[in-house]
């Protein structure tokens, strides 16, 4: 895909009840959103949907736009142009009723750091009308964190974990989540999936996740959606995103073989030549290797051509 | 809005605390000490007692706009706007102050009662009247910095623009002064009759100064980007 792709923002939406605007099937809509920043970076036109009973797995670059994104959805970032439904309202004229609905975790923790997590549960009781000490302190006990101790004295793990057992613990219908699993190690982030699987069990949940670790989306994510430089590249259901995509390792002959449009990335070795392509189908006689969420992350910023 | 002041409360506790030990004890020092030094002839200890109600009144609501900052650069303030309406977060703020004005004007009152129960004098009725217009003013002062502050996320930079705002009016009313003097001396001196027509008038400004502080932070705050 060419940089004038990237440009235009064209995205390939493979799921046509994703591509509606619906907010009785989508949790979110976000539909030509723009915002300038200065001459470096703009979003651009970024369109997605969260389905109902999906995952949203929001991946890209340092930089890219995904916690940007993230904020306009909640309502915080001043657009430029564009329309934003959440739960079926405007974020940045929705009711607390609605707001109540929408838990968020972001990539840095929020809470006065002088507080414990006793002193907490009181703070977010008396911000939420719909909020839960006992499912708080259960969160609490499961990722292991201690209650009476500060804010302070957190690791960056622990801090996560204590924003995603705040996130859950008001009985919210969709999850925003910007880098939930950072700092965090496998044996904990698979803890946080199992429970994110959990409360995926109920179809009205839905959830919005960025992350760099693509892993982790491989496990969880229904769809994928690709965010550079403020543009959106693709925005794919996973299991079929995996099945179109391939690296087809070839040598110079073969590459000289393969048609430009067919190249999405191109990584030269120096036996070996990999590219990414959608159009694998096209070359029986190349070996071609299943493509990962990161292989194609990557193919897509690095070796694009 | 309850979570938003319970977690200021907390954070506050422990100095508020430190304050009212401070306080008693700072106040019960200048009580024993006053006598002994002589200073029992009116106005000095009237003056003083001033002087210290002034200091202590501007203590409970001490870095208020330094903990604004904070939560705006933590994004305390973001997770806040995320759970609630952008007015609600404002109210917010406004309660806080308004209550921070009515422990500071219920400190000012007990420092100068306190006086007259120990010194046995009479206490001028413009210190009476004084105490609350005090109090007013000054977090009147605090609460217009808050639209400041949520727009340029520094509290040392939004106090720099109303102190300096302020400053030029003092300057107006002494220069007011000097304008309509005989030209003999230079007064420096902002006289200021002050009488219930004068805290009435005052504080009918403060009011507005409020409405307008609220109103622009109100709109600073719908605006996005807080944080």
């Amino acid at each position: 895909m060419s940089d004038k792709n990237f440009a235009k923002g064209e995205a390939s939406m493979t799921n046509s009840e994703v591509n509606a605007a619906n907010s009785e099937v989508n949790s979110i809509e976000i539909k030509n959103l723009s915002r300038k920043f200065n001459d470096q970076f703009t979003l651009n036109n970024v369109s997605f949907n969260v389905p109902k009973g999906a995952v949203v797995g929001f991946i890209g670059q340092n930089g890219a736009g995904k916690s940007t994104t993230i904020r306009a959805v909640l309502g915080l970032l001043k657009k430029d142009s564009g329309e934003i439904t959440v739960l079926g309202e405007d974020p940045y004229k929705m009711k607390p009723e609605t707001k109540e609905k929408v838990g968020v975790v972001f990539d840095s923790i929020p809470f006065p750091s002088s507080l414990n997590a006793n002193q907490l549960d009181k703070v977010l009781k008396g911000i939420y009308k719909s909020w839960s000490s006992k499912d708080f302190f259960f969160y609490l006990n499961k990722f292991g964190l201690p209650a009476a101790s500060k804010i302070s004295t957190f690791s960056k793990g622990m801090e996560m974990r204590l924003s995603i057992a705040a996130a859950l613990s008001h009985s919210p219908e969709l999850l925003v989540l910007d880098e939930p699993t950072g700092g965090l190690d496998p044996v904990m982030r698979s803890e946080i999936l199992d429970i994110l699987l959990d409360f995926m069990q109920d179809e009205n949940h839905s959830v919005l996740m960025s992350t760099h670790i693509t892993s982790d989306l491989e496990h969880i994510a229904d769809y994928i959606c690709f965010i550079h430089n403020g543009n959106i590249v693709f925005f794919e259901e996973r299991n079929a995103m995996l099945e179109k995509y391939r690296i087809l390792k070839c040598t110079e002959q073969q590459l000289a073989a393969i048609d430009k449009s067919d190249i999405i990335g191109l990584h030269r070795g120096k036996f070996t030549n990999e590219v990414l392509t959608a159009s694998a189908g096209r070359y029986p006689d190349i070996t071609a290797d299943t493509a990962s969420i990161e292989d194609i992350m990557v193919y897509y910023v690095k070796e694009g051509v | 809005m309850k979570g938003l002041l319970y977690s200021w409360f907390i954070s506050k506790k422990n100095y508020w605390i430190f304050t009212l030990i401070a306080f008693a004890v700072l106040l019960t020092a200048i009580f024993a000490v006053l006598p002994h030094l002589g200073f029992l002839e009116e106005p000095l200890p009237s003056f003083v007692v001033l002087l210290l109600s002034m200091v202590v009144m501007i203590i409970p609501g001490e870095s208020l706009c330094k903990e604004l900052e904070t939560s705006i650069k933590t994004r305390f303030t973001d997770y806040a706007l995320a759970a609630m309406s952008k007015k609600t977060y404002v109210d917010v703020l406004l309660v806080r102050n308004l209550i921070c004005m009515g422990i500071s004007a219920a400190m000012g009152y007990i420092i100068l009662f306190s006086y007259v129960c120990v010194a046995g004098t009479e206490l001028f009725p413009e210190l009476i009247l004084l105490v609350p217009c005090l109090a007013l003013l000054t977090y009147a002062v605090d609460f217009m910095c808050i639209p400041l502050v949520i727009k340029m996320k520094n509290a040392e930079k939004a106090g720099l623009i109303i102190g300096f705002f302020l400053g030029m009016l003092v300057l107006l009313f002494m220069l007011k002064e000097n304008v309509f003097s005989d030209g003999s001396t230079m007064e420096m001196a902002v006289l200021i009759k002050f009488d219930l027509l004068t805290e009435c008038v005052s504080m009918g400004v403060m009011v507005i100064l409020y409405a307008a502080s609220y109103a622009a932070a109100l709109e600073i705050v719908k605006r996005g980007d807080v944080c």
